[in-house]
């Protein structure tokens, strides 16, 4: 067969369900989309005010203290804004500054990533998360969900349309895992028995699980509602009107952070309203392991700029800057002895490590994330989808 | 959105051509997408989202998980949308995130397969309606996923053997001899 007999055919081969995969995929794309913000729109500045940003960059590094810096960014000749990391990064990821595992998902997939700096790819998945006790890792595709050890072996897997936002709970020797397949909320045993649909309309909010034995989740519902639901009976102990885009149970089970664009609201195990944060878009926000105690992402359109927080007394504390800088920070993450955030700055392409607490703080940084999780420069960067002990 | 009734021009049985009016479009789309339009990443979608697919699934033999592929690869590229540089074309940065994770996904099912059941991959289907096409598709399964991807990426997306050498960071000479021996392999196949 010659070059056009292949082109000719390749060409003219029949797809199975092609397309029914794209009226899916534009669904799945535009939802997305959707829960983007618009990139603020480049200006055309030129060289001299590059320069001028670059001295005020240095300047503010050199006198601002460690850990509270605000770093900035300077924009190229044709006014594109090249965003300015923390100074001195390490190039590899050759450790970690805390004990643990971090996971995080690359286009290639979910990355394993040890203290020691090694790590491993465990396959061509969207999304993962951590068991409870960074045992195994569940992880998934459109139409799949398996769950793996960290060290890629599969251990069970279960096919269902559309998955996402899957959560796996419970304690060392009884777990389930929560999933969305399309809108349905599904919950699935810790070892792929007893799969059922738990309610069969959900927001495409990913579901978060109380710690402990009670197999106890908090969901968000199509219509505007979050309930807080004993899988087991079924019975509903509580909840609260609101819409957010990320929930997550204290780790002692007391409190839930429910996150919106525009505000961090804390409720107790029955939907109380116990806190309520603004000022900003909010990104992410995460609990600290050992406390009650918030790191957040905050992301100011006008100046382009993000800042990590922490809050502490169950967020209705005093909100103090841990971090910041130009463009976007994606997410915050906790290592397990709770000592430092890390800090996703894709716009840097770096991952920040801060020390907070009393006195002096401490910044660490590993840049060029995605070269060597991605594979290649310039591709996109990975996410941060836990750290576990 | 009707995206089966696009109306846009296609090649041989609804593929839609990667046109000079679709590149001279795409500008417009990113930027609008950029700013937030909903219409144009739509256009965007429709434009790029058929080969997208129809590559992955060439590399990895599997509609679920081409339908995966292409799906994370525009989510990704979605989410990066606001670091592209309009002035570069969509399409090689989207196929080079198809190729890659094809590849990857590709090699995972076969060490799989080997760890957990100690079997060979279980056989693919052709799908019925391959019609003269059913010899190409069963001829690439019997390539190694690398070579589908070079074979795949020359012949339906047409890039070149440097360009092919740049989007899976392969020196251009393994592009070469995996062509030539693909196209080899290919040929002998389907005379045998």
């Amino acid at each position: 067969m010659d070059e056009q007999g292949v082109r000719r055919s390749i060409a003219s081969a029949v797809v199975p369900g092609e397309l029914e995969a794209r009226r899916r995929g534009w669904s799945v794309v535009r939802e997305v989309f959707e829960d983007l913000e618009p990139t603020p729109r480049p200006t055309s500045r030129r060289w001299p005010i590059a320069v001028v940003a670059a001295a005020v960059v240095v300047v503010a590094a050199a006198i601002t203290p460690p850990g509270r810096a605000v770093l900035g960014s300077v924009r190229d000749a044709i006014g594109r804004e090249r965003v300015v990391g923390v100074k001195g990064a390490q190039r590899s990821l050759f450790s970690l500054p805390a004990g643990g595992r971090l996971l995080a998902v690359s286009t290639r997939g979910p990355w394993v990533v040890d203290s020691n700096g090694s790590k491993r790819l465990l396959g061509a998945y969207r999304e993962a998360s951590w068991s409870p006790y960074g045992k195994f890792v569940v992880a998934t595709k459109a139409d799949e969900l398996d769950t793996l050890e960290p060290g890629g072996r599969l251990h069970w897997s279960i096919a269902k349309p559309g998955i996402t936002g899957a959560r796996w709970g419970g304690t060392r020797t009884d777990t389930r895992i929560a999933y969305l397949s399309g809108s349905a909320l599904h919950v699935i045993g810790g070892d792929g028995r007893d799969d059922r649909i738990l309610v069969p309309r959900a927001a495409p909010v990913a579901p978060s699980w109380k710690a402990g034995d009670e197999h106890v989740l908090v969901y968000a519902t199509p219509n505007g509602r979050v309930r807080i639901v004993d899988t087991d009976s079924g019975h509903v102990n509580g909840g609260w009107q609101g819409s957010p885009k990320q929930l997550a149970y204290s780790p002692d089970g007391k409190l839930i952070l429910a996150r919106s664009p525009k505000a961090l609201d804390v409720y107790n195990a029955i939907g109380f309203h116990v806190a309520h944060i603004t000022g900003g878009r909010f990104v992410d926000g995460a609990w600290a392991p050992t406390a009650n105690t918030l790191a957040y992402v905050t992301f100011d359109r006008a100046t382009n700029r993000s800042t990590v927080w922490t809050v502490g007394h169950q967020g209705a504390g005093h909100a103090q800057q841990l971090f910041g800088g130009a463009g976007r920070i994606s997410s915050v993450t906790w290592s397990p002895d709770g000592r430092w955030v890390l800090a996703s700055w894709d716009s840097a392409d770096e991952w920040v490590f801060i020390r907070g607490g009393a006195g002096a703080t401490k910044v660490l940084a590993r840049s060029s994330i995605t070269e060597q999780l991605d594979g290649r420069a310039g591709g996109l960067f990975p996410a941060v989808a836990g750290w576990s002990p | 959105m009707d995206l089966a009734g696009s109306g846009e021009r296609t090649s041989v049985r609804g593929v839609p051509s990667y046109s000079r009016r679709v590149r001279g479009n795409e500008r417009a789309w990113i930027r609008g997408a950029q700013r937030g339009s909903v219409p144009d990443l739509e256009q965007l979608f429709r434009a790029h989202w058929p080969r997208a697919y129809r590559a992955a699934y060439l590399i990895v033999h599997d509609a679920a998980a081409a339908e995966d592929i292409a799906q994370e690869s525009f989510i990704a590229a979605v989410r990066a949308l606001g670091r592209f540089d309009r002035r570069r074309p969509f399409g090689p940065w989207l196929h080079r995130i198809v190729a890659n994770r094809a590849i990857d996904w590709a090699r995972a099912r076969t060490a799989r397969a080997e760890v957990e059941l100690g079997e060979p991959p279980a056989p693919v289907d052709v799908p019925a309606g391959y019609g003269d096409a059913a010899p190409i598709a069963a001829g690439l399964l019997e390539l190694s996923p690398e070579h589908r991807a070079v074979i795949v990426l020359r012949y339906l997306l047409d890039y070149t053997p440097g360009e092919i050498a740049d989007l899976l960071e392969l020196p251009r000479g393994t592009v070469n001899s995996r062509l030539r021996r693909g196209l080899d392999e290919l040929g002998s196949q389907l005379s045998g």
